[in-house]
């Protein structure tokens, strides 16, 4: 579990390599955004996904091919 | 107009007189044109829309005016000029009188946040218009005008649409003109009409489109419900949108349980992607030159998004096509799929976080996970008007149609005003009703 003083550490520094500051009120709501959509973001990495390969390309348009292996046996 | 009930000019000037009367206290416009709306209605082809005002959303360049984005100034390089969606506009004949407001970068749904300053409800001023096209919504619903352009990247037409009483459809992605577009570039997100009913949003829809969207009869059409969408909402709104289900089933329309897999998480493989793509947090030095003179919650956001580790974007990737998926296999055995538009009604501006049975909680983290299904997967998508909450506010119903089926949302929508005698659809907020016609 990242504690609140890491997280605040990995933000800084990882703007910081950037050369972006974050003053404290924009680290209070990137807190707060955490808190919100972190535990969403932490379910996807979490998540097994292994058997869903991504479109390749990706045509929101229409209807997606069944899997990539059929996309792949077209010709 | 077509009735040839209606002289051009005449409605050209109480339009115009109608947003000074009625725009003040709500924002929902943020730029009137009186000179160059009547050089485009002395100009104005015989078309489907001739003569008839329209206001478009703060994402499209006009001749005359470079889109904001609702921020200080689009910062994706788009100047003035004839946007694609203008260009049809003008063809059809109509006359862009007014650019709306919205969520600054199109980064929210309730509206309240914008560099012009927030968004109010025709149904209560106080109260959020949506976003991210809630100025769109708001004049709509406060007869301002017939019909608005609006843009939707995660329920961002449905959205305010749902809150303000209006009908609005966000097309099947991919079919609009996208030059001149700030979002253009949006795998998410793309335009459709707001208006008061789905006549007119087949019509304007039409123009957007260049081509008919041609109807259908609604009945015999089965009504797919995925239970999960249906979870943790406002009990006003559940009874509402369960009751506008039921009037469908009665009005000749089946039912049937359904589930979309991996739409657990279409929270985030929503709200990051498009907030990705939304602004340009790829290049840091930007996001250096352009966050001093952006609201304190979206320089927050961009530097927060600017954090995101990168195996999420493959994960996103991956759930997008799980969605994506399961809804084309859901839309094998059903032809709409129905849940509401928001979970609540609209939020208070000065405090935008809805009750729900589970707790309280920021607006817009209730709205995604219901308006990101139609634009992870792509397909058409509508909200329209099915209720009032007790303190008088709009509630939206949402159906979803299947990739390029746009005309179907709109039956559906059309066969729902017939059974309820269009008493939603008709019904007129309270600013509207008090000020003069």
């Amino acid at each position: 579990m990242q504690s609140e003083e890491q997280f605040e550490i990995f933000v800084r520094a990882g703007l910081a390599r950037f050369g972006i500051e974050v003053e404290e009120a924009e680290m209070q709501v990137i807190r707060f955004a955490d808190q919100v959509y972190g535990p969403h973001l932490d379910a996807l990495m979490a998540a097994d996904l292994s058997d869903v390969e991504p479109e390749t390309p990706l045509d929101p348009a229409r209807a997606p091919l069944p899997s990539f292996s059929a996309e792949r046996g077209r010709t | 107009m077509a009735a040839g009930e209606l002289d051009a000019t005449e409605l050209l000037e109480a339009t115009l007189a109608r947003i000074a009367e009625r725009n003040p206290p709500l924002n929902a416009i943020v730029d009137q044109f009186a000179s160059e709306s009547v050089g485009m209605l002395a100009e104005a082809p015989d078309g489907p829309l001739h003569g008839v005002p329209v206001a478009i959303k703060d994402q499209f360049a006009l001749p005359w005016r470079a889109p904001r984005d609702g921020a200080y100034a689009n910062p994706f390089g788009v100047g003035p000029g004839a946007s694609g969606i203008f260009r049809r506009l003008r063809d059809a004949g109509a006359v862009v009188v007014a650019v709306t407001n919205m969520h600054e970068f199109g980064l929210g749904t309730t509206g309240h946040i914008s560099a012009y300053g927030p968004v109010g409800n025709p149904w209560d001023p106080a109260r959020c218009g949506g976003g991210s096209s809630g100025g769109s919504g708001s004049a709509v619903s406060a007869r301002m005008v017939a019909g608005a352009v609006g843009t939707d990247g995660g329920g961002s037409i449905r959205i305010p649409s749902g809150y303000c009483g209006a009908t609005g459809l966000k097309f099947t992605w991919g079919q609009i003109p996208v030059d001149g577009f700030t979002h253009g570039h949006l795998t998410y997100g793309t335009a459709g009409p707001i208006c008061r009913d789905a006549a007119d949003a087949r019509l304007l829809g039409e123009v957007l489109l260049s081509r008919p969207l041609e109807a259908g009869s609604a009945s015999g059409l089965r009504i797919g419900i995925p239970r999960a969408q249906w979870n943790d909402l406002d009990p006003e709104v559940e009874r509402a949108c369960q009751d506008a289900i039921d009037l469908l089933r009665g009005g000749g329309l089946e039912t049937r349980e359904i589930s979309i897999a991996g739409s657990e998480h279409t929270t985030i493989a929503t709200a990051l992607p498009v907030g990705m793509e939304s602004i340009p947090s790829s290049k840091p030095e930007l996001v250096a030159e352009i966050t001093p003179h952006l609201s304190l919650l979206v320089r927050a956001l961009l530097k927060y998004q600017l954090m995101t580790p990168a195996p999420a974007i493959f994960q996103i990737e991956r759930v997008r096509t799980k969605i994506r998926r399961s809804v084309a296999e859901a839309f094998e055995q059903v032809d709409v799929l129905a849940f509401p538009s928001t979970a609540a009604p609209a939020p208070p501006i000065e405090n935008p976080t809805v009750s729900l049975p589970s707790g309280d909680y920021p607006a817009d983290y209730t709205n995604i996970p219901l308006g990101g299904i139609a634009n992870t997967a792509g397909v058409p998508a509508g909200s329209i008007p099915c209720g009032h909450s007790s303190n008088g506010l709009p509630i939206g119903l949402q159906l979803l149609a299947p990739w390029g089926d746009d005309a179907r949302v709109l039956d559906v929508a059309e066969h729902f005003e017939q059974l309820s005698e269009r008493r939603y659809v008709e019904a007129v907020p309270p600013i509207a009703a008090t000020t003069a016609a």
